[in-house]
């Protein structure tokens, strides 16, 4: 089924249902890692990971992923702010629903842009409460380039409320029939700590910077 | 282009053989002992922090830059001047 109208499809499903105008959630992150204790910088970055809290903010057109900028220090602290940004979420993303776009905004303002594509997720029958909220468990498997250069799959797992029926969740991880509540990527879970609906739309604002087509900056960024 | 030169030099130095690699970067970018310790430092923290290999390129890339600039504040700018210019 062409992608498009399986989006089209969705978002149609999902509205038929009456949500709610806009929406705001929360979410607070840990890391799974065990830190031996052996490199200061490695425990003080675990420790800003752990205090970090990201947002969904959605209207009925967009909705933004970004990090709760919290109050530190701006020399050793900031320094270990950068660095958990860095390893959690390196971007703010928008999704531009009336346009099909899904925009990346990296902390150096560079700001690329892809088509909004569906993710192909494997939905399973593995359930559990979260938050009052029956979940169920859905994984998505793909290919990054690792570290050390060689072609690796990395499975993000997500547990979704169906009850909830909007599409979002954190990052770039989109598409179940249902808010992610709890999402696993690597040794970072991010888990929903707050859920608050209006129904006075909440505004959105799209960046302004240039868009860069997302494909071809990663070429030239291998080809360099 | 500071951030381009320590990208790749992330780069190289992530590959399998680095050692080897790198002794060749120090010899040709610069003789500053403080940007080789702040080098061996964000190695270092990228093996201690992700000691499975799961970060990705770009993260590990991005780390690296980050952990270099804030280590490498308080090298002279003459010297990172000369650091540009050999390697291009």
């Amino acid at each position: 089924m062409n992608k498009y109208f399986t989006l089209l499809l969705l978002l149609s499903f999902l509205n038929i249902f009456g949500q709610k105008a806009s929406g705001e959630i929360t979410y607070k992150v840990t890391r799974t890692f065990v830190d031996m204790g052996l490199n200061a910088d490695v425990t003080a970055t675990n420790q800003k990971i752990n205090q970090q809290l990201f947002k969904i903010f959605f209207n009925k057109s967009y909705s933004n992923f970004t990090i709760v900028e919290q109050m530190a220090d701006e020399n050793v602290d900031g320094f270990y702010n950068i660095l958990a940004k860095i390893i959690v979420s390196n971007y703010d993303y928008y999704y531009d629903y009336s346009n099909n776009k899904l925009l990346e905004l990296d902390r150096d303002g560079t700001l690329l842009e892809q088509e909004l594509q569906i993710l192909p997720w494997l939905i399973t029958t593995d359930t559990k409460i979260i938050d009052k909220y029956q979940c169920y468990k859905a994984t998505y498997t793909f290919e990054y380039l690792a570290r050390d250069q060689k072609i690796k799959e990395r499975t993000a797992t997500a547990w979704f409320a169906p009850s909830l029926p909007y599409p979002y969740g954190p990052k770039n991880y989109f598409g179940l029939p249902g808010l992610i509540l709890e999402l696993n990527e690597n040794d970072i879970t991010f888990l929903v700590s707050k859920i608050e609906f209006s129904d006075v739309e909440i505004e959105i604002k799209l960046p302004k910077q240039k868009r860069i087509e997302k494909a071809s900056f990663e070429k030239k960024l291998k080809n360099r | 282009m500071k951030k381009f030169i320590f990208s790749a030099v992330a780069m190289m130095a992530f590959v399998g053989s680095s050692m080897a690699n790198t002794s060749d970067i120090k010899k040709i970018l610069t003789d500053d002992p403080k940007f080789f310790e702040c080098f061996d430092k964000a190695i270092a923290y990228a093996d201690q922090n992700d000691p499975e290999g799961l970060w990705s390129d770009a993260v590990a890339n991005a780390v690296h830059q980050q952990f270099m600039s804030d280590c490498l504040k308080e090298v002279e700018k003459p010297k990172t001047k000369q650091l540009m210019q050999v390697s291009q």
